[in-house]
């Protein structure tokens, strides 16, 4: 019996040893086809182990004999040990192949939301050029007094036309930046009843224009600054109350109710409720409104337009500002929306912080200005009126008031007509009509009063020459600094000037 | 549409711009500020009459403006023609030359004025 066992083993072993180095023949052939280099170094592992099967088999019969026995078992446990392992190596050749194809995928995914961030910027950039052409070209057009009242009209319209179609690009892109997490909230300060007005006004102007009557209550919503994104709330609420204005007939009203719902510290919890008694939507479709592109019935895309993507974006703004968006409606008879969000209050009296600046002598200054400039009042000697109104927004960000004269001897008469120490200083600007600024320069030093000798006179030109800087010191003043004035260094001059005291312009 | 992307697309230097004016909506005030002014229309009639004194005036409040708005570019070419025109000096260019370069300042306006407007419709 033993014998038969043995041979019979050694049959068996033979004809499993053939068919499974069969089959490792079959897979190595096919992962050097593929050229799977990691697979290839893992075949090696099957002719290592065989190799060191047969040397322990060579052993155990120099040293105990039994060829027979020691070549059944060889053979047979050999087959089953060749087919063990050939099967583990497709399940990881395959495992690899999988992973090589989700990377391939994901590559190619990739490469194609790049292409498609990258074909959307172009052609916004190719679109809004020319649009830009339009609406501009046009704007200018419609200043005409001339313009007959017919092509006013036209005009009017191509410039609506214009607008909502850039609307439409806009909220195309915006949408795309959320998707790729390229969209940030900004944290700057802003007053909260500032930019409920600009709502209000913008909001009040379309419900007019339709026949709408617009009610808006904050009764309840403490006022002050905020830190946020002021910007991107005002887009939320404006889409609201735009959608309501849209799906709202004429004699309908919308209104909206900003409330505080708590405070904790500094962090105060409110809310804003928009409503109408418009159209309505089915409540079945209140779960999708703020899914892309969805609208309850596709003929409103034709009677209301609109690109779909408004209530889609309003919420995905709203999330960003850890917010919560609810909505509540009935067909036929209205709907309501509900914003909560949590903004950090700024302290009393906080003054809206200023962009971080990188130069130390700069903050210094600027630090010190907030502290001794605050209510210094300054005469602006400035012919251009757009860059006097920029000086003095600027100064009255460091809380410096200022009083504009718009050319040199209309700075001399404010100077000489004005109370002792109404002004702390002049910002003199050196090309005016009437008379320049050397001109009211010398003219102010010469009023004879101590005051005229010692207020600080700054020097404001496009020149920076020596000489130019030269001529201004010799006029009598005290300070240089070129156009565009740096305003962080505008403020440290003024400081230095102001603080430490000018020097006599008698030398 | 931000304030950055304004400046991308009008060619201006948005940096230049948050230097001066700090914040971007000083920038915003004053960007639509420049083409509610009456700056390019005095520049256009400037322009048309050839007045050196009037050309002067005009051209150099324009490139101040703009060069606090960092629209470097519009400043620069208002800039060419004011030095141009600048009192005192003799002229460098040709009638047809100074031409040219208010045909320069006309086309950048427009560049910037129509980003402006359109910028200022995205807000509504």
């Amino acid at each position: 019996m033993g014998p038969v066992i043995i041979d019979g083993l050694i049959i068996l072993g033979s004809l499993l040893m053939i068919r499974n180095i069969y089959r490792y023949a079959l897979y190595v052939k096919q992962i050097q086809e593929k050229g799977e280099w990691r697979s290839q170094k893992l075949t090696l592992f099957v002719p290592l182990v065989l190799l060191i099967f047969f040397l322990i088999g060579y052993l155990f019969v120099a040293f105990y004999g039994h060829p027979d026995v020691m070549m059944s078992l060889i053979l047979f446990f050999g087959s089953v040990f060749v087919a063990v392992i050939v099967g583990t190596l497709q399940k990881i050749t395959k495992h690899i192949q999988k992973n090589g194809q989700l990377e391939a995928k994901l590559m190619a995914a990739e490469e194609s939301n790049r292409a498609k961030t990258g074909f959307l910027s172009n052609m916004s950039h190719e679109i809004r050029t020319p649009m830009n052409a339009i609406i501009g070209i046009g704007a200018l057009a419609l200043k005409d007094p001339e313009m007959p009242p017919h092509a006013r009209e036209q005009f009017e319209k191509i410039d609506a036309s214009a607008r909502h179609l850039l609307s439409l690009i806009n909220d195309v892109l915006d949408m795309r930046r959320i998707e790729s997490g390229r969209m940030e909230l900004r944290e700057e300060l802003f007053d909260l009843e500032d930019m409920l007005g600009q709502v209000c006004g913008i909001i009040e102007s379309q419900c007019s224009d339709k026949g709408l009557k617009y009610v808006f209550n904050s009764s309840d919503l403490p006022g002050g600054s905020y830190y946020g994104d002021d910007v991107k709330l005002k887009q939320v609420l404006i889409n609201i109350l735009g959608n309501s204005i849209k799906f709202t007939p004429a004699g309908g009203t919308v209104s909206l109710t900003a409330e505080k719902v708590s405070f904790y510290g500094d962090r105060c919890a409110m809310r804003f409720v928009i409503e109408d008694n418009g159209i309505g939507m089915d409540k079945e479709f209140i779960p999708k409104i703020f899914e892309p592109f969805s609208q309850e019935d596709a003929s409103n895309t034709n009677r209301y337009g609109g690109s779909g993507l408004g209530m889609s974006l309003t919420k995905s703004i709203v999330d960003m500002m850890n917010g919560d968006i609810q909505v509540s409606s009935e067909k036929g008879k209205g709907s309501r929306f509900t914003v909560s969000v949590t903004l950090k209050a700024a302290p009393q009296g906080h003054v809206p912080a200023e962009p971080q600046d990188e130069a130390a002598g700069a903050e210094a200054g600027t630090a010190a200005a907030q502290v001794s400039l605050a209510g210094k009042r300054v005469l602006i000697a400035e012919d251009i009126e757009m860059n006097a109104e920029i000086l003095r927004d600027l100064l009255e960000m460091e809380d410096i008031e200022s009083e504009w004269a718009e050319n040199g001897q209309i700075a001399v008469d404010m100077f000489r007509n004005s109370g002792e120490r109404h002004f702390d200083a002049i910002l003199m600007d050196m090309r005016m009509p009437v008379m320049d600024g050397l001109s009211a320069a010398r003219a102010i030093r010469a009023a004879g009063t101590q005051e005229a000798k010692t207020i600080p006179i700054i020097a404001l030109t496009a020149n920076a020459f020596e000489e130019d800087v030269q001529r201004s010191l010799q006029a009598g003043m005290n300070a240089h600094l070129s156009k565009p004035v740096d305003p962080d260094l505008l403020v440290a001059t003024l400081s230095e000037l102001m603080i430490s005291g000018p020097v006599d312009s008698d030398r | 549409m931000n304030i950055q992307e304004l400046y991308e697309l009008i060619g201006g230097n948005y940096e230049r711009a948050v230097q001066i004016m700090k914040k971007d909506k000083m920038i915003e005030k004053y960007l639509i500020k420049l083409t509610e002014s009456a700056l390019y229309e005095g520049f256009n009639e400037a322009a048309k009459t050839f007045d050196p004194v009037q050309l002067f005036e005009r051209a150099h409040a324009m490139k101040g403006v703009c060069a606090n708005l960092g629209l470097d570019a519009l400043a620069g070419a208002a800039g060419d023609v004011a030095e141009e025109f600048r009192p005192g000096r003799e002229r460098a260019h040709s009638d047809e030359e100074v031409r040219a370069m208010i045909q320069k300042v006309d086309e950048l306006y427009l560049r910037a004025a129509g980003g402006i407007k359109a910028y200022e419709a995205s807000l509504n």
